[in-house]
């Protein structure tokens, strides 16, 4: 219950804000943060409970088989379907990779016989998913776990989930809520509908993190387009209507590739099932030839979302674009929904691919790919902030260069190199987020973002000189501060690649390759610093801007704490994600050749 | 000659002959009028209407209105209470000439709310107010009529007489406002395309005779297996058939027509042709595909719909027409600036996806999974609301505008937030993206493609989706992000509820189509042959 109010209650209240009149701003504006806090602080519920246990996906799926078999009527047909389960379960610990068994296979082996017109056959096709599903190895890991039928024609099922991977996301998503919507207090413009659709927009978002039936997955990620687009189109800079359709098309152009192979993956063997723990229990068996064409498929959806080069030319121009808090929901945790379906579909759903035992170009793999494209990210992104006159596009453009270490530690497959690349998207999601809310604040005051004019706003501003020093730190990655950590771990990951892989052992070349991007990223924001903050003040203006406000302090000062928190005690949230990560690096070593 | 395997013909047959072999003629034709009672409701209305207009005022225009209404109510009662005719139920009436079963049933239901829909727009649409509008539901009725023949007919000559009936009607209300250039130039238009395609539909229909010497679906199909009939022969006759059916639902090659005749008709019966119209045509031709793809007698599966042909199959055929047909609907469509030209095009691109379903309808050998009609039922229904629901909409929007161009949307938000929020509702389940019924809809399509092995197809529908998003997302942007001019307006109480009347299906199709998927699962259909 508990995953569905974390999820539907921005939504709720979205329509209760609508409902509102539109000139009870202060109603509208106040409904909406109380209920963005009241979401984050079930979502910190959430966090403190998952540790004290619960009962985790195998337990509440076998209690659910138990239950269907219950209510088979023919005795002796009952006993046959549990010979099945427990062919199911031996074969969990005897299996080999390449073997496929779907819900007919498994009902031979024990001579079971069951028409298509009999109800039991749907029973048997229910009691094979779940037994599947409870075997997955991530399914130890998933709590709060919430399943219920949804389009039983399709056999498509409400399935609702959350571990160490997914938790640590929806918690920053709801902060961020919090403290967009606190931000957000001097929108006039349409008010009401602003409001709305940023709840929207949480919901799509916190849903994507946690739907663990594909078609459900699918569903929240197509929400979380229209908001956005309305968000940047309505809200947005000068080009915000170019910017907007942009981001529509180039998304929409993933998602249905996403589709395509969602429907591939559906229909394979005729298994008809979205439940996400069940398609990665079978798709150890997935043929190479079809394991190539998922990757690829699933890799261009969440790579324009990530984005990575070449599909990144959609993202600096909706963060210019949008509005302040828009960039902060965009970078904070639009791009991790792509990050984060590398972690829970593309390599556990490929996990032949992911390791690098399919040629993707002769000798060159997927781990090739991923970790190629990450050091492109990572140094292309730099050099492009590197170039920026503009303050708030070298902002998006290091998030191009951050978001390049999550696929560098993904591709490096040690278990340093995937908790980095996890850390790495919650790092990045508080400094970018940060990053994004201080552009913001001298945009208010100055009205333009040309880096050349600005100069000198420490000695006028000097609060806002200190939290805004704390953020550009972070993302430099200054030891001390939480981008150090995970950046550091992603290195030691692809550097001991060659010995710990899971996968396919990644040269440590590509670590000297991606190297450059640190020393360009600490040129870009040093020299940023300078410009903005030092040297004589470039316009007589200036000296009328006030320092920051409260508002703006509430917005930020819990992104700069957390960038602290998160520096010096790093093992608070990699513990967290520690056994989810290390499942998803033992499922590809499973399968290494 | 290539087709000298035919089957000669019977010579001519007296009418003694005729009762010898059918002792039961005029008996039969009593029992199964009661089966045909929502059309006889229809032949009736006809009359009806126009004897109404006839006794009153020409400025009380709306009235027949009311009494098509009527008309179209107590059809759709008849149709109610006759219910699905379940699997054993199901056969035919009048010796084979219509055929009675759940598919039937459910598409003229689906009719006759497109045209009861249709009604009131009439009703309000400003350019048909004060004329004498009898012969207009006359005809609409008429129309109807017709699409309720192509959705059961099972013989050849009842296919033709029913889309001929569904067309010459339809040739008429295009052109009905007489003085208007552009009517007249759509409704010419229609009238050449249209004879061109009948004719060369006819002369498919005859060939099958020539070769089979029948008129019964079933039994062209069982003889053209029995005499092995030549494949390239069978290949042309296919495609001169297909081209009346193409013509009707508005596929490449026989598209051209629909822009010009959509532009040119009054906007409610444009609606009435993109939605009831190209429903009718997917009706008969799913009728067509399945009943020569049945199997054989001898057990020897398909001819026409599935057989390798050529090293041609027929769903790669038609998948062919299918991704020709969505990716010039929505490339055309891209440069569209005129409301009803634009939902043209779109209804074109639409005409493919649903084109998706019925390559996927007969299961190619080896493939399982539901039969293709099914989807392509589900998405008729959500079209019927979304597409008649945005011609609904932009109606209103025009009669405030006065002009059906794209601009007259702008700021459309501001004015009108209901008209818009539903229009937007609309367009996105016109895209395809959740939570509407365009969305479940469509992805049925593609499912039952992708389980049939279409997978090129699959990839080119989802890239005409991306296409799409282009000009659909246009008239958003329009309505939201734009400024426009004019005073803001509040819509009367039939209005809005009109709207939301059709916006709830929609959403409730995406969120919830469990039941109406069962509904569709359980009809009937009659296999011929």
């Amino acid at each position: 219950m508990l995953l569905t109010l974390v999820t539907f209650i921005p939504l709720i209240t979205a329509f209760v804000v609508l409902a509102i009149p539109s000139e009870k701003k202060a109603a509208i504006k106040w409904t909406a943060l109380i209920a963005a806090i009241v979401v984050f602080l079930l979502a910190t519920k959430l966090i403190a409970d998952y540790r004290g246990g619960g009962e985790n996906a195998t337990q509440v799926f076998d209690r659910q088989v138990t239950t269907l078999l219950e209510k088979v009527q023919d005795p002796g047909r009952r006993r046959l379907m549990e010979a099945g389960v427990a062919a199911i379960k031996l074969d969990f610990e005897t299996r080999k990779a390449s073997d496929e068994r779907g819900p007919a296979d498994y009902a031979a082996a024990v001579g079971l016989t069951l028409a298509e017109n009999d109800p039991d056959h749907g029973t048997w096709r229910s009691v094979w998913e779940l037994s599947m599903a409870q075997g997955a190895a991530a399914a130890k890991d998933i709590r709060f776990v919430e399943y219920a039928p949804w389009i039983d024609s399709f056999n498509i099922a409400y399935f609702m989930g959350a571990d160490g991977l997914s938790l640590p996301l929806v918690w920053l998503t709801t902060l961020l809520g919090v403290l967009c919507l606190a931000y957000s207090w001097n929108i006039e413009k349409a008010t009401k509908a602003y409001f709305a659709l940023f709840l929207m927009l949480q919901t799509g978002i916190v849903g994507v993190f946690l739907a663990l039936d594909f078609f459900l997955f699918y569903v929240f990620w197509e929400v979380v387009l229209l908001p956005m687009y309305f968000l940047i189109g309505f809200w947005g800079g000068p080009r915000r209507i170019y910017a907007a359709i942009k981001f529509f098309i180039y998304t929409l152009a993933g998602s249905v590739l996403m589709l395509v192979c969602m429907l591939a993956m559906y229909f394979h063997a005729g298994y008809d099932s979205f439940n996400v723990l069940t398609l990665m229990e079978v798709a150890r068996g997935f043929s190479h030839d079809m394991q190539y064409w998922l990757f690829l498929g699933m890799f261009v959806a969440f790579a324009i979302k990530v984005p990575i080069f070449p599909f990144h030319t959609w993202l600096p121009d909706a963060h210019v674009q949008a509005p302040t808090a828009a960039s902060v929901v965009l970078a904070g945790v639009l791009l991790k929904m792509g990050g984060y379906g590398f972690f829970r579909f593309s390599f556990p759903l490929c996990p032949d691919a992911a390791a690098g035992n399919i040629p993707l170009w002769g000798s060159f793999n997927f781990v090739h790919f991923l970790a190629t494209l990450g050091v492109i990210n990572i140094v292309y992104g730099a050099f492009c902030a590197l170039a920026q006159k503009d303050f708030k596009s070298l902002v998006a453009y290091s998030s191009v260069s951050h978001m390049g270490f999550v696929m560098l530690g993904l591709a490096a497959l040690t278990d340093a190199g995937v908790q980095g690349a996890a850390l790495q998207m919650f790092n990045h999601g508080l400094s970018s987020a940060m990053m994004f809310l201080i552009v913001g604040v001298i945009y208010d005051r100055a009205h333009h973002r040309n880096l050349d004019k600005f100069g000198g706003i420490g000695t006028q501003m000097p609060y806002y000189t200190g939290i805004a020093t704390l953020g550009f730190f972070a993302s430099l990655g200054l030891p001390g501060l939480n981008g150090f950590i995970s950046e550091a771990l992603v290195f030691m990951g692809a550097w001991d690649s060659q010995a710990k892989s899971a996968g396919y052992p990644l040269d440590p070349k590509f670590v000297y390759w991606a190297l450059p991007g640190i020393v360009l990223t600490a040129t870009y924001i040093l020299w940023t610093v300078q410009r903005v903050f030092m040297g004589p003040m470039k316009s007589e203006t200036y000296k009328t801007f006030p320092d920051v406000n409260f508002r703006e302090v509430f917005a930020l000062a819990p992104l700069g704490i957390l960038c602290v928190v998160f520096g010096v005690w790093p093992s608070l949230i990699l513990d967290f994600m520690n056994s989810s990560l290390s499942t998803i690096v033992q499922v590809v070593a499973a399968v290494r050749s | 000659m290539f087709f000298l395997q035919t089957v000669a013909p019977t010579g001519g047959v007296t009418s003694n002959e005729v009762f010898d072999r059918y002792p039961d003629l005029v008996s039969s034709i009593g029992t199964d009028m009661g089966a045909f009672l929502p059309e006889l409701v229809l032949c009736l209305g006809i009359v009806w209407v126009i004897f109404v207009d006839l006794f009153s005022k020409r400025q009380d225009s709306r009235r027949p209105g009311w009494h098509a209404l009527g008309v179209l109510g107590l059809s759709l009662l008849t149709l109610v209470l006759g219910g699905f005719p379940s699997a054993e139920e199901a056969g035919s009436l009048f010796h084979g000439m219509v055929v009675r079963d759940g598919f039937a049933v459910f598409m003229k239901l689906l009719l006759t709310i497109g045209t009861a829909i249709c009604v009131p727009m009439v009703m309000s649409h400003k350019d048909l107010q004060g004329r004498r509008m009898g012969e207009f539901y006359g005809l609409l009725l008429g129309s109807l009529l017709g699409m309720y023949m192509m959705a059961s007919a099972r013989n050849l000559l009842m296919f033709f007489m029913g889309i001929e009936f569904a067309s010459y009607t339809s040739y008429l209300l295009t052109g009905y406002l007489k003085g208007d250039r552009k009517a007249a130039e759509g409704g010419v238009k229609y009238v050449i395309y249209g004879s061109v395609a009948s004719g060369i539909m006819v002369y498919g229909l005859s060939i099958l005779y020539g070769l089979t010497g029948s008129l019964d679906v079933g039994a062209v199909a069982q003889a053209l297996i029995v005499t092995k009939a030549s494949p390239s022969l069978l290949i042309i006759t296919a495609l001169l058939c297909f081209a009346g059916f193409a013509y009707k639902i508005s596929a490449f090659p026989l598209h051209f027509w629909a822009p010009d005749v959509y532009e040119g008709a009054p906007m409610p019966f444009t609606a009435f042709l993109s939605v009831v119209s190209k429903a009718a045509g997917f009706a008969i031709l799913i009728r067509f595909v399945v009943a020569f793809g049945a199997p054989g007698a001898d057990g020897q599966a398909l001819t026409l719909a599935s057989g390798k042909v050529l090293d041609l199959d027929w769903p790669q055929i038609l998948a062919v027409l299918a991704m020709f047909t969505m990716t010039i609907g929505n490339l055309a469509a891209l440069w569209q600036n005129n409301f009803k030209r634009l939902l043209a095009y779109s209804s074109i691109a639409h005409a493919g996806y649903l084109l998706m379903g019925v390559a996927a309808v007969v299961p190619r050998i080896g493939a399982e999974g539901d039969p293709g009609w099914q989807p392509v039922l589900f998405y008729l229904v959500v079209y019927l609301f979304m597409n008649l629901g945005a011609f609904y909409i932009a109606q209103i929007v025009a009669a405030r505008t006065g002009t059906e161009e794209l601009p007259g949307f702008a700021g459309l938000g501001k004015r009108a937030p209901v008209l818009a929020v539903g229009l937007f509702l609309f367009m996105i389940s016109l895209i395809g993206l959740p939570p509407t019924g365009g969305f479940t809809g469509k992805w049925q399509l593609l499912k039952a493609a992708w389980e049939n092995g279409l997978h090129t197809l699959v990839l080119v529908a989802v890239t005409n989706t991306v296409i799409s998003v282009y000009y659909y997302a246009r008239i958003i942007k329009l309505m939201f992000l734009d400024q426009g001019d004019g005073e803001g307006y509040v819509l009367p109480v039939g209005q809005r509820t009109a709207v939301v009347l059709m916006v709830v299906p929609i959403l409730w199709l995406g969120l919830f189509m469990d039941s109406t998927v069962h509904l569709i699962r359980s009809l009937s259909f009659a296999v011929i042959g």
